[in-house]
């Protein structure tokens, strides 16, 4: 099931002068919601995280009420069951919201009000990905001990380890089917399915380690096919290994000829052979870049289909370089979409180019030159900028206000996961502006197609994690949904340079002055690496996370991650030896347990 | 890179040396009442006050002092900056969030309702510690008055259980105390001097943060200026955050603990030392499984991920296992090595220099004293995140059999592994109790001449 995330950011109305009333009225509910007697958000099944907090005026701009939900399946579905089961929750919520149409309003008016609050989020992280609200709660939390337990009771007999693991897992997945009233596991023979578990770490790491693979053969085919297809003359495709060959012959010749002459013969041949076998390694990507070489040679004496495509093929791959530039510079600029599309428009252009007249190739590598010269101009140009702001700025460096943060940290560590709500504002200028959001994007992305196995850049501790930029308070909010104690949470964060490259555009204002972050290096360097500094900067723009709600404070994203992977292990087939192409064909798509996978699984339980 | 020089003169004793020539110390706690006559029986102290350069051949009265927050504005420090939040806030009101101490309202020291203010350590040799401290008790009364009567400790190789106590002690680079270690010991064990006194790069190459003071509290010129703050003095150079715990120990409780989870003597011996993970000889499980080895007392030249890193030697939750993980977090197959663990831990380390207390009938213990620069991540971060935490290591409800927290019962276990399979021991007891405890700062000898000098 696909995760969502929902942040709402709502106008407090305008009359109302009290923050401090309303702020009071949403901790009691927090605090019933959290003591879960009168307020049992466990009813909303689909919900993961929920909270509320206050931001207050900045920049001329209303105070706002900030919602943040996590949840399971499609929005409409959430909100709509949300609403109709948590009515009065809301109502006491959103009382004081400009334009709330109130607790006696439709359901349908309601649902509208809220979706007139969504807010952009600029990027999201998901910790576990895929993972149904049901999936973790009821169905994987415990398994560990279960499994655990069910071994124990074999423990010291005369059982084989594979039995005792069968034993294991037959008791628990039937224990489970039970208690969840669904099949736990699949019937033999079939695979999990992904649908059931679609963030499976296996499954992911399988496709990720395949595509450098896939390109590799891609090139492969591109470059030698290509020679091979076009050669004229048989014999023409020779330099296409011959190349590469040569190449690595002279470098262990040069090698042989420059090791001292007093060793003997048989020392400097080991040492050329030690050459030679490093730079075969590299030549295997010079055999396609020769099969391009050959084919551009053959080019202008052929004219059919073959000769069109091919040309169309090269001066595409040389195209590509001002065409990724400048995809690069508008992705920084302006975003992911019109990135994507103003690449393909000039893509496209310089193809046509090229279809005019031969002569282009030359052209369009030209234009590929400069473009590369304009770019590390402008990026020459940013950084100088950029360092000078960064020089000018004034740090903060306060000491934490101790009632202030009895206040934000009232709700740690009394369960293990914590929430955390930040907002900074950001630096002046546009330049500052413009940099937070491409690191942002560029967070997003990662975090979509990168980081999608538990940790955000080896961060293994947030569920759940946003940004929002709100340009009219001018200001960065964060929100967090993490696992153990504030300052090891922070700990983590300190080494990240993403964590720099996004909090580096932000101040707090103190007294009217803005007081920036750690002092960052060119955007990435140092900055949060002042832990300490960074730790005070970060618990100073916290706000009182009002309302808290996590339908698993008690899970850690490492024990969901590892629920998850222990139900794929009791789901694989044991080791059964056989040989053949389907049965590697079968080990490849499902891999099997061998015995040292069975022994580390079962001593690490 | 080069080893930075320790300025030991301008450091109290006890950062650099646990008095091993004076066994008996006496804890002082003590509410200042007339700041003024306070001041200037500090400024007549120093001849007592033991710094590290000078503690070697010295004879007479031997003391050193730490401050809570409140004692220093008490004497008269304002307009601080840089001192850590948990010294601010004090252990009371850190306690139930960081710490575990789900009893503060039982202290029998470090109350609300009490004005801790100083500790003055006082350590004197065999047979003379009711004499030494008649000669300072008369003067300490002018000025200031009992929080409670003051707790002797005395140095012991063992602890209460039985067990040999303070083996692995972190050594501080540059400092020339003691047998510099070598191996999986120098690995684990030689630190940065800025991980324990204010001043010097850290295990992160960065310089711990320090408190300043307003050039106006110094008009006797005794702290250096900090550069980077116009204005302002670096009061807490030579100094460092001095945390004291009285841990009482239910030696019975133990004892009955062992009785009914093992069969015979071996069994429990085996048992207790398995909940340790070092013999009451000190020798560590990790090098003698089976049995105690008294050669191996004092052994510390080991570590977990190569020769143990299942636990089937010493458990992953053994109290020493836990209180210094050594190499045992790494994780290779996520890209944490051994190297990179060790350098982690090395962030986490901790001076101990406690001492037992009490007996059997008024009641026994350890007042736990430790030295660190940076309480939270320090003294905080091992006691939560190690020693109470139940997922520490990759390990399932359980927390320190020795002195976890005991309020979910569901977490009072300890799995102890073996080839066989695993052996989880429910029902630990609570064999450690928190009396009472306080966040100190033990400033550098400039620094207590400028208290003096109010």
């Amino acid at each position: 099931m696909k995760q969502r995330v929902l942040t709402l950011v709502l106008p407090i109305r305008s009359e109302t002068t009290e923050l401090e009333a309303i702020r009071k009225n949403l901790r009691d509910l927090g605090d019933e919601i959290l003591s879960g007697q009168t307020q049992r958000f466990e009813s909303i099944e689909k919900l993961h995280f929920f909270s509320c907090g206050v931001l207050e005026e900045k920049n001329g701009s209303h105070p706002c009420l900030l919602v943040e939900l996590s949840f399971d399946g499609s929005a409409r579905d959430f909100v709509r069951q949300f609403v109709a089961h948590k009515r009065e929750a809301l109502d006491r919520i959103l009382a004081h919201c400009d334009g709330y149409p109130g607790a006696d309003a439709k359901p349908g008016e309601v649902i509208r009000f809220l979706k007139k609050g969504r807010h952009r989020n600029q990027a999201v992280y998901l910790g576990t990905p895929g993972r149904s609200v049901r999936q973790i709660t009821l169905e994987e939390r415990g398994l560990r001990g279960a499994l655990a337990e069910a071994l124990q009771e074999t423990s010291g007999s005369a059982m084989s380890r594979e039995e005792r693991w069968r034993r294991a897992v037959a008791t628990v997945s039937k224990k489970k089917s039970e208690q969840t009233e669904r099949p736990f596991l699949p019937a033999p023979r079939r695979p999990l399915r992904v649908r059931s578990n679609p963030a499976s770490p296996l499954y992911r790491a399988r496709v990720r380690a395949a595509l450098p693979l896939l390109a590799w053969i891609a090139f492969w085919l591109a470059g030698v096919g290509a020679a091979l297809m076009l050669a004229r003359k048989p014999w023409h495709a020779i330099p296409v290994v011959a190349v590469p060959a040569a190449l690595a012959a002279t470098a262990a010749a040069l090698v042989f000829l420059r090791s001292p002459r007093r060793l003997k013969a048989r020392a400097r041949l080991s040492v050329s052979w030690v050459a030679l076998r490093e730079f075969a390694g590299t030549a295997l990507w010079l055999v396609p870049l020769g099969g391009l070489v050959v084919a551009a040679f053959e080019l202008p004496w052929q004219s059919d289909w073959l000769d069109a495509a091919l040309f169309w093929g090269v001066s595409f791959g040389l195209a590509i370089i001002p065409v990724l530039l400048a995809g690069a510079l508008v992705f920084v600029l302006v975003g992911g979409h019109a990135a994507v599309a103003s690449a393909l428009v000039a893509a496209g252009m310089l193809a046509w180019r090229s279809r005019v007249s031969p002569s282009a190739l030359a052209e369009i590598g030209l234009t590929a030159l400069a473009s590369a010269v304009v770019v590390a101009l402008l990026v020459g140009l940013y950084a100088i900028a950029l360092r000078r702001r960064e020089i000018d700025r004034v740090i903060w460096d306060e000491d934490e206000d101790i009632d202030r943060i009895a206040e934000v940290a009232r709700r740690e560590c009394a369960q293990y996961q914590s929430h955390l709500i930040s907002e900074t504002e950001v630096e002046s200028g546009r330049l500052r502006m413009a940099t937070l959001r491409a690191v942002l994007r560029t967070v997003d992305l990662l975090a979509r197609y990168w980081f999608n196995l538990g940790h955000l850049a080896g961060i293994p501790s947030i569920h759940f994690a946003r940004f929002l930029v709100l340009p009219e308070r001018r200001s960065l909010v964060f929100l967090s949904n993490y696992d153990d104690r504030f300052d090891d949470y922070l700990g983590q964060f300190a080494s990240v340079w993403g964590v720099t490259a996004t909090w580096g555009n932000t101040v707090q204002v103190v007294d009217g002055r803005p007081l920036g972050f750690p002092r960052p290096y060119l955007l990435v360097f140092d900055g949060a690496r002042r832990e300490n500094l960074f730790k005070r900067y970060s618990r100073a723009s916290q706000l009182e996370s009002l309302i808290w709600y996590s339908a698993y404070p008690d899970l850690s994203v490492a024990e969901i991650e590892r629920a998850t992977a222990l139900r794929e292990c009791m789901s694989q087939p044991i080791e059964d030896h056989s040989t053949g192409f389907l049965a590697d064909l079968r080990r490849w798509w499902r891999p099997p347990l061998d015995e040292a996978a069975l022994a580390a699984l079962i001593e690490a339980l | 890179m080069a080893v930075e020089q320790l300025e030991q003169d301008d450091m109290q004793a006890l950062i650099l040396d646990g008095f091993a020539p004076r066994p008996h110390a006496r804890y002082a706690l003590r509410e200042i009442v007339d700041p003024t006559t306070a001041k200037s029986w500090l400024a007549n102290i120093f001849e007592c006050v033991v710094t590290a350069g000078s503690r070697r051949g010295r004879t007479g009265l031997q003391i050193n002092l730490a401050f809570t927050f409140e004692g220093l504005e008490k004497l008269g420090l304002s307009e601080t900056s840089g001192f850590l939040l948990p010294f601010r806030e004090g252990m009371l009101a850190r306690g139930p969030r960081e710490l575990g101490d789900t009893n503060v309202n039982d202290w029998e020291w470090g109350r609300q309702s009490q004005s801790l203010h100083m500790l003055l350590m006082l350590f004197s040799e065999e047979g003379r510690l009711d004499e030494d401290w008649k000669q300072i008790e008369a003067d300490l009364g002018g000025w200031s008055k009992p929080v409670i009567p003051p707790i002797d400790g005395r140095l012991s190789r063992t602890e209460q259980f039985g067990f040999l106590d303070g083996i692995s002690q972190p050594y501080i680079e540059g400092s020339n105390t003691s047998r510099r270690p070598s191996g999986d010991e120098a690995r684990a064990d030689i630190v940065k001097p800025g991980e324990f006194i204010l001043g010097y790069l850290n295990e992160a190459d960065t310089l711990p943060t320090t408190p300043t003071i307003p050039d106006a509290l110094d008009p006797g010129n005794h702290l250096s200026r900090r550069p980077t703050e116009p204005g302002r003095r670096d009061f807490g150079r030579n100094g460092t955050y001095l945390v004291l715990r009285q841990l009482q120990q239910n030696v019975d409780e133990f004892n009955e603990f062992l009785v009914a989870h093992a069969p015979d003597d071996a069994a429990r011996r085996l048992l207790a030392a398995k909940m340790i993970g070092r013999w009451p000889s000190g020798a560590p499980l990790v090098k003698a499984p089976d049995a105690d080895r008294e050669a191996l007392g004092e052994d510390n030249d080991f570590a977990y991920h190569e020769s143990d890193p299942l636990g089937f030697a010493c458990p992953v939750g053994a109290h020493i296992r836990r209180a210094n993980p050594r190499d045992s977090l790494a994780e290779p197959a996520r890209g944490v090595t051994p190297e990179m663990a060790l350098r982690e831990t090395r962030r986490h380390r901790l001076i101990r220099r406690g001492r037992v207390y009490g007996d059997a009938a008024e009641g026994q213990g350890l007042m736990f004293l430790c030295l660190n620069a940076n309480i939270q991540d320090q003294f905080e971060f091992v006691q939560h995140s190690w020693i109470n935490s139940p997922r520490f290591g990759g390990l399932d409800r359980e927390t320190d059999p020795l002195i976890g927290p005991r309020d979910k019962p569901e977490n009072c276990a300890i799995t102890i592994p073996s080839p066989k399979g695993k052996q989880r021991i429910e029902g630990l007891a609570r064999f450690v109790e928190v009396k009472g405890g306080a966040y100190f700062f033990l400033p550098g000898i400039r620094a207590l001449k400028c208290l003096a000098n109010l």
